[in-house]
């Protein structure tokens, strides 16, 4: 059984889409609605393009990061263009190069593209090894898109304080506190980013190994065996010798 | 006076006998003395140092030509790692064709010497071998050479 197949059957249903859903996006709109860089509309398109389809619980859609190996045995002396192929397969769906060395590369594709790069990329050689991971960060989103509406909340209060405020002593107080939570809100902001583009692009790692040239066995004619030592069957020629002519 | 001739004749008669008897005749050379008993051989010369010409016959059987006992002496000699040196047509006193196979050996950790000169008739087959120390072998060989072109086969 394929591993993509196993990856992709085993996480969830949007996984089995061409286009894996890159966002829970109904959680983040409902919880992230006031900050445009979280952008909440992409994720819904899994449930949204299945005309015909069960009606799917939007918030349900899980978000998902798509790790995809595969070990392929390619001719030694097409080790390079092997590497090529991989990198050229990779920007040709709109993914880039991660890093590559003689023997192996990584690239990042758009998850969307996940199954069609892994099933090219599988094409460049003999595939021996295939795996798919998928991790489900969608708890740990949600979680941060709660957290964010919460900080917001708390910093238009501490903004409204801050107006109210009638010396100076409480208007730093209340800038310190307002202060820190920025900060927080920041931090989840630049993680929810990072799952989000983690999410986008899946990394794919392809390790290629050269192939063993296949030796043709040729089998010849038997082998002729050494001439027979089988002496003359005549007595006296075995005696011949200067053991015999010496001897007292 | 006739008595005497009678026993001259009758001695002659039988030294005539005694070479037809051997197959062959061989002059032992003057500074080899004839050994008795010696096996296989029907006659066997030693040098005071150790060097050996020794003659046996056998029936041509199979049936071979020079050729046939040359390379089946040839082979059985190379078989036992006998070294072939060189050989060279010889013939007897009496004409028949043969030829001498020259070889180097080791016989108890030293250089040895072994030479077999084939004479091959209808009927039998005369062996002549010759051999010894390499180094004392080079002092007779002259005298050996000469035995073995002398014999009557």
């Amino acid at each position: 059984m394929p591993a993509a197949d196993v990856g992709a059957g085993a996480v969830a249903p949007a996984a089995e889409a061409e286009a894996p859903s890159p966002l829970p996006a109904p959680a983040v709109a409902a919880n992230a609605t006031s900050d445009a860089s979280v952008d909440p509309s992409q994720g819904s398109q899994q449930a949204k393009s299945a005309p015909g389809a069960p009606k799917l619980d939007p918030t349900l859609a899980p978000l998902l990061i798509y790790e995809g190996a595969l070990q392929l045995d390619v001719p030694a002396a097409s080790m390079t263009e092997s590497v090529e192929a991989v990198i050229d397969a990779a920007e040709g769906l709109g993914g880039f190069l991660l890093k590559r060395t003689d023997s192996h590369v990584e690239v990042r594709v758009p998850s969307q593209h996940f199954r069609t790069a892994m099933k090219a990329i599988s094409k460049l050689g003999d595939a021996t090894g295939r795996s798919v991971t998928a991790q489900d960060v969608s708890e740990e989103f949600h979680d941060l898109a709660v957290r964010l509406k919460n900080l917001e909340a708390v910093r238009d209060r501490l903004e409204q304080f801050l107006a109210r405020t009638k010396n100076v002593q409480e208007a730093l107080q209340v800038g310190k506190e307002l202060n820190s939570v920025a900060q927080q809100i920041d931090q989840i902001k630049g993680r929810m980013q990072f799952l989000k583009t983690r999410a986008a692009y899946s990394v794919i790692r392809v390790t290629l190994r050269a192939k063993q040239s296949e030796k043709k066995i040729v089998r010849g004619p038997d082998p002729v065996p050494p001439a027979s030592p089988r002496k003359l069957q005549v007595d006296w020629i075995g005696r011949v010798g200067i053991g015999d002519l010496l001897s007292p | 006076m006739k008595k005497t001739l009678t026993s001259i004749i009758f001695g002659a008669l039988l030294l005539a006998q005694a070479g037809c008897a051997r197959g062959f005749d061989i002059n032992t050379p003057t500074s080899f003395a004839e050994l008795d008993g010696s096996g296989d051989y029907e006659y066997r010369a030693t040098s005071a140092e150790g060097v050996v010409i020794g003659v046996r016959t056998a029936e041509n059987d199979p049936k071979g030509n020079l050729e046939f006992w040359k390379a089946a002496m040839g082979y059985e000699l190379a078989r036992r790692g006998y070294s072939k040196q060189g050989e060279s047509e010889v013939k007897s006193a009496s004409g028949t064709s043969g030829v001498q196979l020259r070889y180097s050996t080791k016989h108890q950790g030293r250089p040895h010497v072994f030479w077999a000169t084939l004479f091959v008739t209808e009927s039998k087959i005369v062996v002549v071998e010759a051999g010894g120390d390499v180094e004392h072998f080079e002092k007779v060989q002259a005298q050996v050479s000469s035995a073995i072109n002398g014999i009557d086969v």
